[in-house]
Protein backbone atom coordinates (compact mmCIF):
# COMPACT_ATOMS: atom_id res chain seq x y z
CA UNK A 1 0.00 0.00 0.00
CA UNK A 2 1.31 3.68 -0.79
CA UNK A 3 0.72 6.67 0.71
CA UNK A 4 -1.63 8.02 -1.87
CA UNK A 5 -4.08 4.82 -0.78
CA UNK A 6 -2.87 5.45 3.23
CA UNK A 7 -4.86 9.17 2.71
CA UNK A 8 -8.21 8.52 5.55
CA UNK A 9 -11.18 9.75 4.12
CA UNK A 10 -12.90 9.36 7.45
CA UNK A 11 -11.77 9.41 10.77
CA UNK A 12 -14.33 8.68 13.63
CA UNK A 13 -12.62 8.21 17.27
CA UNK A 14 -14.49 8.05 20.62
CA UNK A 15 -17.29 7.69 19.29
CA UNK A 16 -20.46 6.98 21.74
CA UNK A 17 -24.57 6.61 21.40
CA UNK A 18 -26.70 5.67 24.01
CA UNK A 19 -30.87 4.58 23.01
CA UNK A 20 -32.37 5.12 26.44
CA UNK A 21 -30.80 2.87 28.58
CA UNK A 22 -29.40 0.90 25.94
CA UNK A 23 -25.67 1.43 24.89
CA UNK A 24 -25.20 1.15 21.11
CA UNK A 25 -22.08 2.30 20.68
CA UNK A 26 -19.26 2.73 23.54
CA UNK A 27 -16.11 4.81 22.43
CA UNK A 28 -15.63 3.09 19.19
CA UNK A 29 -12.91 4.49 17.05
CA UNK A 30 -13.02 3.75 13.07
CA UNK A 31 -11.46 5.22 9.88
CA UNK A 32 -11.85 4.57 6.25
CA UNK A 33 -8.80 4.61 3.87
CA UNK A 34 -9.42 5.78 -0.24
CA UNK A 35 -10.15 3.39 -2.64
CA UNK A 36 -10.68 0.56 -0.17
CA UNK A 37 -13.44 -1.63 0.49
CA UNK A 38 -14.21 -2.17 4.70
CA UNK A 39 -16.81 -4.72 6.23
CA UNK A 40 -18.44 -3.96 9.02
CA UNK A 41 -19.01 -7.45 10.80
CA UNK A 42 -20.56 -8.19 13.87
CA UNK A 43 -23.78 -9.83 15.65
CA UNK A 44 -27.22 -8.63 15.47
CA UNK A 45 -26.92 -5.67 18.06
CA UNK A 46 -23.24 -4.99 17.76
CA UNK A 47 -23.51 -1.89 17.13
CA UNK A 48 -22.53 -1.72 13.34
CA UNK A 49 -25.52 0.03 12.11
CA UNK A 50 -25.70 2.62 14.70
CA UNK A 51 -22.18 4.10 13.54
CA UNK A 52 -23.19 4.34 9.92
CA UNK A 53 -26.64 6.02 10.45
CA UNK A 54 -24.13 8.26 12.75
CA UNK A 55 -21.25 8.40 9.68
CA UNK A 56 -24.17 9.36 7.47
CA UNK A 57 -25.90 11.59 9.74
CA UNK A 58 -29.27 10.27 10.71
CA UNK A 59 -28.31 10.97 14.05
CA UNK A 60 -25.69 12.68 16.08
CA UNK A 61 -23.54 10.77 18.64
CA UNK A 62 -23.68 11.71 22.23
CA UNK A 63 -20.24 11.99 22.03
CA UNK A 64 -16.50 11.70 20.14
CA UNK A 65 -15.66 13.25 17.42
CA UNK A 66 -15.83 12.87 12.92
CA UNK A 67 -12.65 14.00 10.98
CA UNK A 68 -13.62 14.15 6.96
CA UNK A 69 -10.09 14.71 5.17
CA UNK A 70 -8.44 15.75 8.33
CA UNK A 71 -11.05 18.51 8.96
CA UNK A 72 -13.86 18.26 11.76
CA UNK A 73 -16.92 17.66 11.20
CA UNK A 74 -20.35 18.02 12.68
CA UNK A 75 -23.22 16.28 10.82
CA UNK A 76 -27.06 17.40 11.70
CA UNK A 77 -28.58 15.99 9.06
CA UNK A 78 -28.12 13.02 6.35
CA UNK A 79 -27.84 16.39 3.86
CA UNK A 80 -24.29 17.61 5.87
CA UNK A 81 -23.18 14.40 5.22
CA UNK A 82 -24.00 14.37 1.65
CA UNK A 83 -22.62 17.57 1.06
CA UNK A 84 -19.20 16.19 1.66
CA UNK A 85 -19.79 13.22 -0.47
CA UNK A 86 -20.99 10.66 1.89
CA UNK A 87 -23.67 8.80 0.47
CA UNK A 88 -25.70 5.74 2.17
CA UNK A 89 -28.02 2.94 0.82
CA UNK A 90 -29.45 1.91 4.10
CA UNK A 91 -30.36 -1.71 4.62
CA UNK A 92 -34.42 -1.15 4.36
CA UNK A 93 -35.26 -0.56 0.83
CA UNK A 94 -38.51 1.13 1.95
CA UNK A 95 -36.71 3.69 4.22
CA UNK A 96 -34.97 4.94 1.17
CA UNK A 97 -37.10 4.29 -1.75
CA UNK A 98 -40.78 6.04 -2.63
CA UNK A 99 -43.00 3.22 -4.21
CA UNK A 100 -45.67 5.27 -5.51
CA UNK A 101 -43.37 7.96 -7.26
CA UNK A 102 -41.50 7.13 -10.43
CA UNK A 103 -38.03 5.92 -10.91
CA UNK A 104 -36.66 9.39 -12.15
CA UNK A 105 -38.28 11.02 -9.13
CA UNK A 106 -36.58 8.33 -6.85
CA UNK A 107 -33.45 9.12 -9.03
CA UNK A 108 -33.16 12.36 -8.42
CA UNK A 109 -34.84 12.59 -4.63
CA UNK A 110 -33.74 15.87 -2.97
CA UNK A 111 -31.51 17.17 -5.39
CA UNK A 112 -33.94 17.46 -8.45
CA UNK A 113 -32.23 19.64 -11.10
CA UNK A 114 -33.80 22.57 -11.76
CA UNK A 115 -33.66 25.50 -14.90
CA UNK A 116 -34.93 28.81 -14.30
CA UNK A 117 -37.64 30.14 -16.53
CA UNK A 118 -39.07 34.24 -16.25
CA UNK A 119 -37.08 34.16 -12.63
CA UNK A 120 -38.72 31.01 -11.48
CA UNK A 121 -37.40 27.45 -10.77
CA UNK A 122 -38.96 24.80 -12.54
CA UNK A 123 -38.36 21.15 -12.65
CA UNK A 124 -35.93 20.37 -15.64
CA UNK A 125 -37.65 16.95 -16.23
CA UNK A 126 -36.37 16.04 -19.71
CA UNK A 127 -32.31 15.92 -18.40
CA UNK A 128 -34.18 14.24 -15.05
CA UNK A 129 -35.18 11.77 -17.57
CA UNK A 130 -32.00 11.78 -19.91
CA UNK A 131 -29.22 11.32 -17.22
CA UNK A 132 -32.04 8.73 -15.23
CA UNK A 133 -31.38 6.58 -18.20
CA UNK A 134 -27.72 7.58 -18.81
CA UNK A 135 -27.11 6.19 -15.35
CA UNK A 136 -29.09 2.88 -15.30
CA UNK A 137 -27.54 2.13 -18.54
CA UNK A 138 -24.23 2.98 -17.70
CA UNK A 139 -24.66 0.28 -14.79
CA UNK A 140 -26.07 -1.99 -17.01
CA UNK A 141 -29.50 -2.04 -14.49
CA UNK A 142 -32.23 -2.65 -17.03
CA UNK A 143 -35.43 -0.54 -15.77
CA UNK A 144 -37.69 -0.05 -18.92
CA UNK A 145 -39.41 3.04 -18.27
CA UNK A 146 -37.53 5.84 -16.16
CA UNK A 147 -41.51 7.01 -15.87
CA UNK A 148 -42.43 4.02 -14.03
CA UNK A 149 -43.02 3.50 -10.59
CA UNK A 150 -40.70 2.18 -8.17
CA UNK A 151 -43.83 -0.22 -6.66
CA UNK A 152 -43.25 -1.77 -9.77
CA UNK A 153 -39.58 -3.05 -9.39
CA UNK A 154 -38.57 -6.50 -8.45
CA UNK A 155 -35.85 -6.37 -5.66
CA UNK A 156 -32.94 -6.53 -7.26
CA UNK A 157 -34.13 -3.45 -9.20
CA UNK A 158 -34.78 -1.56 -6.53
CA UNK A 159 -31.49 -2.63 -5.00
CA UNK A 160 -29.66 -1.47 -7.94
CA UNK A 161 -31.97 1.91 -8.67
CA UNK A 162 -30.65 2.45 -4.88
CA UNK A 163 -27.04 2.07 -5.39
CA UNK A 164 -27.14 4.10 -8.79
CA UNK A 165 -28.68 7.02 -6.78
CA UNK A 166 -26.41 6.88 -4.31
CA UNK A 167 -23.34 7.03 -6.89
CA UNK A 168 -24.72 9.00 -9.51
CA UNK A 169 -22.86 12.43 -8.36
CA UNK A 170 -20.57 13.34 -6.10
CA UNK A 171 -19.55 10.63 -3.91
CA UNK A 172 -16.62 10.09 -1.71
CA UNK A 173 -17.30 7.52 0.47
CA UNK A 174 -20.27 4.92 0.10
CA UNK A 175 -22.23 3.48 2.51
CA UNK A 176 -24.01 -0.35 2.19
CA UNK A 177 -26.32 -1.55 4.97
CA UNK A 178 -26.68 -4.81 4.11
CA UNK A 179 -27.03 -4.62 0.63
CA UNK A 180 -27.13 -8.62 -0.31
CA UNK A 181 -29.69 -9.28 2.49
CA UNK A 182 -33.05 -9.49 0.73
CA UNK A 183 -31.69 -10.47 -2.40
CA UNK A 184 -31.41 -13.78 -4.18
CA UNK A 185 -28.05 -15.62 -4.75
CA UNK A 186 -27.57 -14.10 -8.52
CA UNK A 187 -28.42 -11.21 -7.79
CA UNK A 188 -26.08 -10.63 -4.44
CA UNK A 189 -23.05 -11.36 -7.12
CA UNK A 190 -24.16 -9.11 -9.57
CA UNK A 191 -24.63 -6.41 -6.95
CA UNK A 192 -21.02 -7.51 -5.19
CA UNK A 193 -19.53 -7.22 -8.88
CA UNK A 194 -20.89 -3.94 -9.48
CA UNK A 195 -19.86 -2.35 -5.85
CA UNK A 196 -16.29 -3.98 -6.36
CA UNK A 197 -16.54 -2.41 -9.77
CA UNK A 198 -17.28 0.94 -8.22
CA UNK A 199 -14.25 0.95 -6.09
CA UNK A 200 -12.09 -0.23 -9.20
CA UNK A 201 -13.58 2.39 -11.83
CA UNK A 202 -14.44 4.92 -9.34
CA UNK A 203 -11.79 5.12 -6.78
CA UNK A 204 -14.04 5.52 -4.03
CA UNK A 205 -14.58 3.96 -0.37
CA UNK A 206 -17.32 2.03 0.35
CA UNK A 207 -18.07 0.43 3.86
CA UNK A 208 -20.23 -2.85 3.54
CA UNK A 209 -21.84 -4.54 6.42
CA UNK A 210 -22.93 -7.47 5.87
CA UNK A 211 -23.43 -10.90 8.09
CA UNK A 212 -22.05 -12.83 5.01
CA UNK A 213 -18.31 -13.85 5.98
CA UNK A 214 -18.62 -15.77 2.63
CA UNK A 215 -19.68 -12.36 0.91
CA UNK A 216 -17.13 -9.76 3.08
CA UNK A 217 -14.14 -12.25 2.07
CA UNK A 218 -15.20 -11.99 -1.46
CA UNK A 219 -15.48 -8.14 -1.75
CA UNK A 220 -13.44 -6.49 1.40
CA UNK A 221 -9.86 -5.22 1.85
CA UNK A 222 -10.03 -4.69 5.86
CA UNK A 223 -12.44 -6.28 8.08
CA UNK A 224 -13.79 -4.68 11.14
CA UNK A 225 -15.38 -6.82 13.86
CA UNK A 226 -17.73 -5.42 16.42
CA UNK A 227 -18.88 -7.18 19.60
CA UNK A 228 -21.75 -5.64 22.07
CA UNK A 229 -21.05 -1.94 20.96
CA UNK A 230 -17.25 -2.03 20.69
CA UNK A 231 -14.67 -2.49 17.98
CA UNK A 232 -13.14 -6.06 19.11
CA UNK A 233 -10.79 -6.09 15.97
CA UNK A 234 -9.25 -5.01 12.82
CA UNK A 235 -7.84 -7.21 10.56
CA UNK A 236 -6.45 -6.95 6.50
CA UNK A 237 -8.89 -9.93 4.35
CA UNK A 238 -5.42 -11.16 3.11
CA UNK A 239 -4.11 -11.57 6.99
CA UNK A 240 -6.78 -13.29 8.83
CA UNK A 241 -8.95 -16.39 8.41
CA UNK A 242 -12.66 -16.89 8.79
CA UNK A 243 -12.60 -19.00 12.06
CA UNK A 244 -10.65 -15.86 13.56
CA UNK A 245 -13.37 -13.04 12.38
CA UNK A 246 -16.33 -15.77 13.95
CA UNK A 247 -14.05 -16.03 16.95
CA UNK A 248 -13.89 -12.70 17.18
CA UNK A 249 -17.61 -11.90 16.65
CA UNK A 250 -18.83 -14.24 19.17
CA UNK A 251 -15.95 -13.72 21.58
CA UNK A 252 -14.55 -16.84 22.33
CA UNK A 253 -11.17 -17.29 23.31
CA UNK A 254 -8.43 -18.53 21.45
CA UNK A 255 -7.92 -14.97 19.69
CA UNK A 256 -6.30 -14.10 22.80
CA UNK A 257 -3.63 -16.92 21.99
CA UNK A 258 -3.28 -15.56 18.58
CA UNK A 259 -3.31 -12.14 18.30
CA UNK A 260 -3.72 -11.05 21.52
CA UNK A 261 -6.52 -9.17 21.01
CA UNK A 262 -8.62 -8.47 24.40
CA UNK A 263 -12.43 -9.43 23.61
CA UNK A 264 -13.32 -10.17 27.62
CA UNK B 1 -21.15 -10.66 -18.50
CA UNK B 2 -23.07 -7.56 -19.74
CA UNK B 3 -25.57 -9.62 -21.24
CA UNK B 4 -26.29 -11.72 -17.71
CA UNK B 5 -26.63 -8.18 -16.53
CA UNK B 6 -29.69 -6.61 -18.29
CA UNK B 7 -31.12 -10.04 -18.39
CA UNK B 8 -31.85 -10.34 -14.45
CA UNK B 9 -33.23 -7.01 -14.30
CA UNK B 10 -35.66 -7.38 -16.84
CA UNK B 11 -39.26 -6.99 -15.89
CA UNK B 12 -42.25 -8.64 -17.55
CA UNK B 13 -42.51 -5.68 -19.93
CA UNK B 14 -46.12 -6.32 -22.30
CA UNK B 15 -47.88 -6.62 -18.60
CA UNK B 16 -46.31 -3.43 -17.29
CA UNK B 17 -47.47 -1.44 -20.62
CA UNK B 18 -50.87 -2.48 -19.87
CA UNK B 19 -51.47 -2.06 -15.89
CA UNK B 20 -49.84 1.28 -17.12
CA UNK B 21 -53.22 2.02 -18.78
CA UNK B 22 -55.34 1.05 -16.82
CA UNK B 23 -54.15 3.01 -13.92
CA UNK B 24 -54.41 5.57 -16.51
CA UNK B 25 -57.89 4.69 -16.40
CA UNK B 26 -58.29 4.94 -13.12
CA UNK B 27 -56.10 8.24 -12.54
CA UNK B 28 -58.62 9.96 -14.68
CA UNK B 29 -61.82 7.83 -14.07
CA UNK B 30 -63.23 10.86 -12.25
CA UNK B 31 -63.43 12.98 -15.24
CA UNK B 32 -64.77 9.74 -17.06
CA UNK B 33 -67.70 9.72 -14.27
CA UNK B 34 -68.33 13.59 -14.43
CA UNK B 35 -69.10 13.47 -18.24
CA UNK B 36 -71.80 11.15 -17.55
CA UNK B 37 -73.09 13.03 -15.28
CA UNK B 38 -73.14 15.72 -17.55
CA UNK B 39 -74.36 13.69 -20.21
CA UNK B 40 -77.41 12.25 -18.61
CA UNK B 41 -78.38 15.82 -16.97
CA UNK B 42 -78.56 17.55 -19.92
CA UNK B 43 -81.21 14.76 -21.81
CA UNK B 44 -82.99 14.41 -18.36
CA UNK B 45 -83.01 16.59 -15.77
CA UNK B 46 -85.13 19.72 -16.75
CA UNK B 47 -82.77 23.16 -16.51
CA UNK B 48 -79.62 21.14 -15.88
CA UNK B 49 -78.06 22.02 -19.32
CA UNK B 50 -78.66 25.71 -19.08
CA UNK B 51 -75.34 28.55 -19.21
CA UNK B 52 -76.53 29.52 -16.08
CA UNK B 53 -76.78 26.71 -14.19
CA UNK B 54 -73.62 25.74 -15.29
CA UNK B 55 -72.61 29.20 -14.02
CA UNK B 56 -74.70 28.07 -10.98
CA UNK B 57 -72.50 24.66 -10.64
CA UNK B 58 -68.93 26.49 -10.88
CA UNK B 59 -70.31 28.81 -8.20
CA UNK B 60 -71.10 26.56 -5.64
CA UNK B 61 -67.45 24.77 -6.36
CA UNK B 62 -65.64 27.96 -5.83
CA UNK B 63 -65.32 27.84 -2.16
CA UNK B 64 -65.18 24.25 -1.34
CA UNK B 65 -62.74 24.25 -4.70
CA UNK B 66 -60.12 26.56 -2.58
CA UNK B 67 -60.61 24.53 0.36
CA UNK B 68 -59.90 21.32 -1.20
CA UNK B 69 -56.73 23.00 -2.47
CA UNK B 70 -55.24 23.21 0.72
CA UNK B 71 -56.75 19.76 1.92
CA UNK B 72 -55.08 17.95 -1.02
CA UNK B 73 -51.64 19.36 -0.56
CA UNK B 74 -51.92 18.07 3.26
CA UNK B 75 -53.60 14.88 1.89
CA UNK B 76 -50.23 14.43 -0.49
CA UNK B 77 -47.91 15.13 2.66
CA UNK B 78 -49.92 12.05 3.99
CA UNK B 79 -51.62 14.34 6.45
CA UNK B 80 -55.21 15.60 6.53
CA UNK B 81 -56.09 19.34 8.14
CA UNK B 82 -59.42 18.93 10.14
CA UNK B 83 -59.52 22.77 11.14
CA UNK B 84 -60.34 24.63 7.55
CA UNK B 85 -64.09 24.88 8.33
CA UNK B 86 -62.99 26.65 11.65
CA UNK B 87 -60.00 28.59 10.05
CA UNK B 88 -62.70 29.87 7.59
CA UNK B 89 -65.31 30.97 10.37
CA UNK B 90 -62.12 32.68 12.36
CA UNK B 91 -60.95 34.52 9.88
CA UNK B 92 -64.44 35.45 8.79
CA UNK B 93 -65.79 36.75 11.97
CA UNK B 94 -62.29 38.41 12.98
CA UNK B 95 -62.26 40.29 9.54
CA UNK B 96 -66.17 41.41 9.86
CA UNK B 97 -65.08 42.56 13.27
CA UNK B 98 -61.91 44.71 11.62
CA UNK B 99 -63.98 46.09 8.52
CA UNK B 100 -67.08 47.10 11.02
CA UNK B 101 -64.65 49.12 12.87
CA UNK B 102 -63.58 51.24 9.91
CA UNK B 103 -60.52 49.47 8.73
CA UNK B 104 -59.92 50.31 4.90
CA UNK B 105 -60.60 46.66 3.25
CA UNK B 106 -57.22 46.04 1.61
CA UNK B 107 -55.50 46.12 5.61
CA UNK B 108 -58.79 43.95 6.49
CA UNK B 109 -58.44 41.34 3.91
CA UNK B 110 -54.40 41.12 4.57
CA UNK B 111 -54.73 40.92 8.14
CA UNK B 112 -57.04 37.87 7.26
CA UNK B 113 -55.23 36.46 5.02
CA UNK B 114 -51.64 36.77 7.43
CA UNK B 115 -53.91 35.59 10.16
CA UNK B 116 -54.64 32.27 8.02
CA UNK B 117 -51.47 31.28 7.48
CA UNK B 118 -50.25 32.25 11.14
CA UNK B 119 -53.05 29.53 12.27
CA UNK B 120 -51.62 26.53 9.72
CA UNK B 121 -48.48 27.61 10.98
CA UNK B 122 -49.45 26.36 14.81
CA UNK B 123 -51.15 23.41 12.38
CA UNK B 124 -47.70 22.72 11.25
CA UNK B 125 -45.76 23.03 14.23
CA UNK B 126 -48.06 20.91 16.23
CA UNK B 127 -47.59 18.38 14.07
CA UNK B 128 -44.04 18.36 12.91
CA UNK B 129 -42.08 19.97 15.88
CA UNK B 130 -44.56 18.80 19.15
CA UNK B 131 -44.89 15.32 17.24
CA UNK B 132 -48.42 14.89 17.83
CA UNK B 133 -50.31 13.33 14.78
CA UNK B 134 -52.00 15.30 12.08
CA UNK B 135 -55.85 13.88 13.28
CA UNK B 136 -55.31 15.20 17.19
CA UNK B 137 -53.77 18.23 16.25
CA UNK B 138 -55.89 19.74 13.49
CA UNK B 139 -58.68 18.14 15.96
CA UNK B 140 -57.82 20.20 18.75
CA UNK B 141 -57.57 23.44 16.39
CA UNK B 142 -60.63 22.54 14.72
CA UNK B 143 -62.19 22.72 17.70
CA UNK B 144 -60.39 25.60 19.29
CA UNK B 145 -61.20 28.37 16.62
CA UNK B 146 -64.67 27.31 16.18
CA UNK B 147 -65.50 28.25 19.53
CA UNK B 148 -63.02 31.07 19.94
CA UNK B 149 -65.49 32.37 16.98
CA UNK B 150 -68.38 31.42 18.70
CA UNK B 151 -67.17 33.23 21.56
CA UNK B 152 -65.89 36.51 20.30
CA UNK B 153 -69.33 37.19 18.46
CA UNK B 154 -71.54 35.42 21.00
CA UNK B 155 -72.71 33.18 18.43
CA UNK B 156 -74.35 36.55 16.51
CA UNK B 157 -73.63 36.88 12.94
CA UNK B 158 -72.34 40.57 11.21
CA UNK B 159 -74.30 41.71 9.28
CA UNK B 160 -73.58 44.65 6.33
CA UNK B 161 -70.22 44.48 5.83
CA UNK B 162 -68.19 47.33 3.31
CA UNK B 163 -68.70 47.21 -0.40
CA UNK B 164 -65.26 46.37 -1.46
CA UNK B 165 -64.63 43.79 1.18
CA UNK B 166 -67.52 41.81 -0.44
CA UNK B 167 -66.48 42.24 -3.89
CA UNK B 168 -63.96 38.90 -4.07
CA UNK B 169 -66.74 37.18 -2.82
CA UNK B 170 -70.07 38.69 -4.91
CA UNK B 171 -68.13 41.05 -7.76
CA UNK B 172 -68.09 39.88 -11.04
CA UNK B 173 -65.82 41.12 -14.31
CA UNK B 174 -67.34 41.53 -17.47
CA UNK B 175 -70.40 39.28 -15.91
CA UNK B 176 -68.37 36.47 -15.09
CA UNK B 177 -68.10 35.77 -11.32
CA UNK B 178 -64.57 37.20 -9.43
CA UNK B 179 -64.83 33.96 -7.29
CA UNK B 180 -64.70 31.27 -9.98
CA UNK B 181 -61.85 32.69 -11.59
CA UNK B 182 -60.29 32.50 -8.23
CA UNK B 183 -60.67 29.27 -8.01
CA UNK B 184 -59.57 28.33 -11.55
CA UNK B 185 -56.66 30.68 -11.16
CA UNK B 186 -55.59 28.68 -7.74
CA UNK B 187 -56.00 25.69 -9.30
CA UNK B 188 -53.53 26.27 -12.61
CA UNK B 189 -50.98 27.60 -9.65
CA UNK B 190 -51.10 25.10 -7.16
CA UNK B 191 -51.13 22.45 -10.03
CA UNK B 192 -48.11 24.02 -11.69
CA UNK B 193 -46.08 24.24 -8.18
CA UNK B 194 -47.01 20.64 -7.73
CA UNK B 195 -45.98 19.12 -10.85
CA UNK B 196 -43.26 21.23 -11.97
CA UNK B 197 -41.45 22.56 -8.87
CA UNK B 198 -38.83 20.81 -6.59
CA UNK B 199 -40.76 21.95 -3.78
CA UNK B 200 -44.41 20.08 -5.42
CA UNK B 201 -41.67 16.92 -5.92
CA UNK B 202 -40.92 17.08 -2.76
CA UNK B 203 -44.41 17.14 -1.42
CA UNK B 204 -44.86 13.75 -3.08
CA UNK B 205 -41.53 12.47 -1.98
CA UNK B 206 -42.66 13.11 2.00
CA UNK B 207 -46.07 12.33 1.80
CA UNK B 208 -45.11 8.95 0.24
CA UNK B 209 -42.40 8.11 2.27
CA UNK B 210 -41.72 10.33 4.83
CA UNK B 211 -37.90 8.29 5.99
CA UNK B 212 -36.89 7.98 2.82
CA UNK B 213 -37.76 11.68 1.92
CA UNK B 214 -35.30 12.59 4.99
CA UNK B 215 -32.80 10.23 4.49
CA UNK B 216 -32.48 11.42 1.01
CA UNK B 217 -31.81 15.08 2.87
CA UNK B 218 -35.29 16.78 1.91
CA UNK B 219 -36.31 18.98 4.98
CA UNK B 220 -39.77 17.44 5.69
CA UNK B 221 -40.55 19.35 8.59
CA UNK B 222 -40.38 22.60 6.34
CA UNK B 223 -41.90 20.55 3.26
CA UNK B 224 -45.46 19.99 5.38
CA UNK B 225 -45.12 23.17 7.80
CA UNK B 226 -45.09 25.17 4.75
CA UNK B 227 -48.28 22.99 3.25
CA UNK B 228 -50.22 23.55 6.48
CA UNK B 229 -49.38 27.53 6.40
CA UNK B 230 -50.48 27.09 3.00
CA UNK B 231 -54.01 25.31 3.91
CA UNK B 232 -54.56 27.87 6.58
CA UNK B 233 -53.90 30.35 3.76
CA UNK B 234 -56.31 28.95 1.40
CA UNK B 235 -59.05 28.74 4.47
CA UNK B 236 -58.40 32.40 5.33
CA UNK B 237 -58.80 33.06 1.56
CA UNK B 238 -62.29 30.90 1.41
CA UNK B 239 -63.46 32.94 4.33
CA UNK B 240 -62.62 36.23 2.59
CA UNK B 241 -64.91 35.05 -0.24
CA UNK B 242 -67.74 33.49 1.81
CA UNK B 243 -68.07 36.69 4.27
CA UNK B 244 -68.36 38.60 0.76
CA UNK B 245 -70.60 36.27 -1.07
CA UNK B 246 -72.97 36.49 1.76
CA UNK B 247 -72.38 40.10 2.92
CA UNK B 248 -72.33 38.51 6.36
CA UNK B 249 -70.14 36.55 8.92
CA UNK B 250 -71.04 33.83 11.26
CA UNK B 251 -68.95 31.62 13.81
CA UNK B 252 -71.29 28.84 12.45
CA UNK B 253 -70.14 29.23 8.90
CA UNK B 254 -67.80 26.58 7.23
CA UNK B 255 -69.41 23.56 9.24
CA UNK B 256 -69.60 20.97 6.32
CA UNK B 257 -66.69 22.22 4.71
CA UNK B 258 -64.16 19.80 6.38
CA UNK B 259 -66.16 16.44 5.20
CA UNK B 260 -67.18 18.45 1.93
CA UNK B 261 -63.48 19.36 1.16
CA UNK B 262 -61.99 15.96 2.40
CA UNK B 263 -64.56 13.74 0.24
CA UNK B 264 -64.05 16.08 -2.94
CA UNK B 265 -60.26 15.42 -2.70
CA UNK B 266 -60.61 11.22 -1.99
CA UNK B 267 -63.57 11.24 -4.20
CA UNK B 268 -61.06 12.64 -7.08
CA UNK B 269 -58.48 10.04 -6.16
CA UNK B 270 -56.41 11.33 -4.08
CA UNK B 271 -55.08 9.07 -1.68
CA UNK B 272 -55.66 9.34 2.42
CA UNK B 273 -52.19 7.89 2.54
CA UNK B 274 -50.10 10.54 0.84
CA UNK B 275 -48.03 10.47 -2.04
CA UNK B 276 -50.81 9.78 -4.93
CA UNK B 277 -53.03 11.79 -6.66
CA UNK B 278 -53.37 15.97 -8.07
CA UNK B 279 -54.84 18.72 -7.88
CA UNK B 280 -57.03 17.69 -11.70
CA UNK B 281 -58.23 14.88 -9.71
CA UNK B 282 -59.11 16.92 -6.77
CA UNK B 283 -60.91 19.75 -8.94
CA UNK B 284 -63.34 16.56 -10.79
CA UNK B 285 -63.94 15.48 -7.17
CA UNK B 286 -64.93 19.16 -6.59
CA UNK B 287 -67.36 19.36 -9.39
CA UNK B 288 -68.59 16.20 -9.06
CA UNK B 289 -69.86 16.98 -6.05
CA UNK B 290 -71.24 20.06 -7.16
CA UNK B 291 -73.08 18.37 -10.37
CA UNK B 292 -74.87 15.49 -8.28
CA UNK B 293 -75.99 17.98 -5.31
CA UNK B 294 -77.20 20.52 -7.86
CA UNK B 295 -79.07 17.36 -9.88
CA UNK B 296 -80.82 16.27 -6.79
CA UNK B 297 -81.65 20.00 -5.81
CA UNK B 298 -83.37 20.20 -9.77
CA UNK B 299 -85.22 17.15 -9.14
CA UNK B 300 -85.92 18.37 -5.58
CA UNK B 301 -85.01 15.57 -3.79
CA UNK B 302 -83.97 16.76 -0.27
CA UNK B 303 -80.55 17.96 0.44
CA UNK B 304 -80.14 15.44 3.32
CA UNK B 305 -79.87 12.33 0.48
CA UNK B 306 -76.64 14.54 -0.80
CA UNK B 307 -74.75 13.39 1.83
CA UNK B 308 -75.45 9.72 1.53
CA UNK B 309 -75.16 9.63 -2.33
CA UNK B 310 -71.23 11.73 -1.52
CA UNK B 311 -70.76 8.57 1.35
CA UNK B 312 -71.27 6.03 -1.94
CA UNK B 313 -68.59 7.89 -3.78
CA UNK B 314 -66.43 7.86 -1.31
CA UNK B 315 -66.91 4.32 -0.85
CA UNK B 316 -65.76 3.77 -4.53
CA UNK B 317 -63.05 5.97 -4.70
CA UNK B 318 -61.46 4.54 -1.93
CA UNK B 319 -62.16 1.21 -3.68
CA UNK B 320 -60.17 2.08 -6.66
CA UNK B 321 -57.15 3.33 -4.89
CA UNK B 322 -56.93 0.05 -2.70
CA UNK B 323 -57.13 -1.26 -6.77
CA UNK B 324 -55.18 0.94 -8.14
CA UNK B 325 -51.82 0.30 -5.36
CA UNK B 326 -52.54 -3.49 -6.51
CA UNK B 327 -51.87 -2.96 -9.61
CA UNK B 328 -48.74 -0.75 -9.37
CA UNK B 329 -46.55 -3.16 -7.38
CA UNK B 330 -44.52 -5.65 -8.45
CA UNK B 331 -45.29 -9.14 -8.13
Amino acid sequence: MNDEENVKVVEMIGISKKFGEVIALRSVDFCVYKNEIVALVGDNGAGKSTLVKILSGVFPPDSGKIFFMGKEVTFRSPRDAMKLGIRTVHQKMEEILALNQTVTSNMFMGEEKTKKWLGFNFLDKKFMMRETQRVLSEMKINIPLPQQLVGGLSGGQRQALAIARAIRQNVRVLILDEPTSALGVRESRQVLKLIKDLRDSRGISIVIISHDLEEVFNVADRIVVFRKGQKVGEKFVSSVSKDEIVAMIVGADIISENGGMDVG
Amino acid sequence: MEKEFSNLYEAKDDHLYRRRKIVLLIDWFIWIVIGIFILLGSMFVPGFGSIANFRNVLLHSSILGILTIGETLTLLTGNFDLSIGSVLAFVGVVGALIAKVGVPSIITIIIMIFLGAGMGFLNGLLIRKVKLNAFIATLITMLGWRRAAMGIVEGRTIWNLPKDLCFLGSGDIGGFPVQIIIMLGLFVFFHIVLTQTKFGRHIYISGDNQQAAYNAGIDVDKVVILVFVLSGTLSAFSGLLMVGRLDAASPTFGSDSLFEAMSAGIIGGVSLQGGVGNLLMALGGVILLSVISNMLNLYGVSPYWATTVRAILLLIAVLLDLLKRRLTRYE
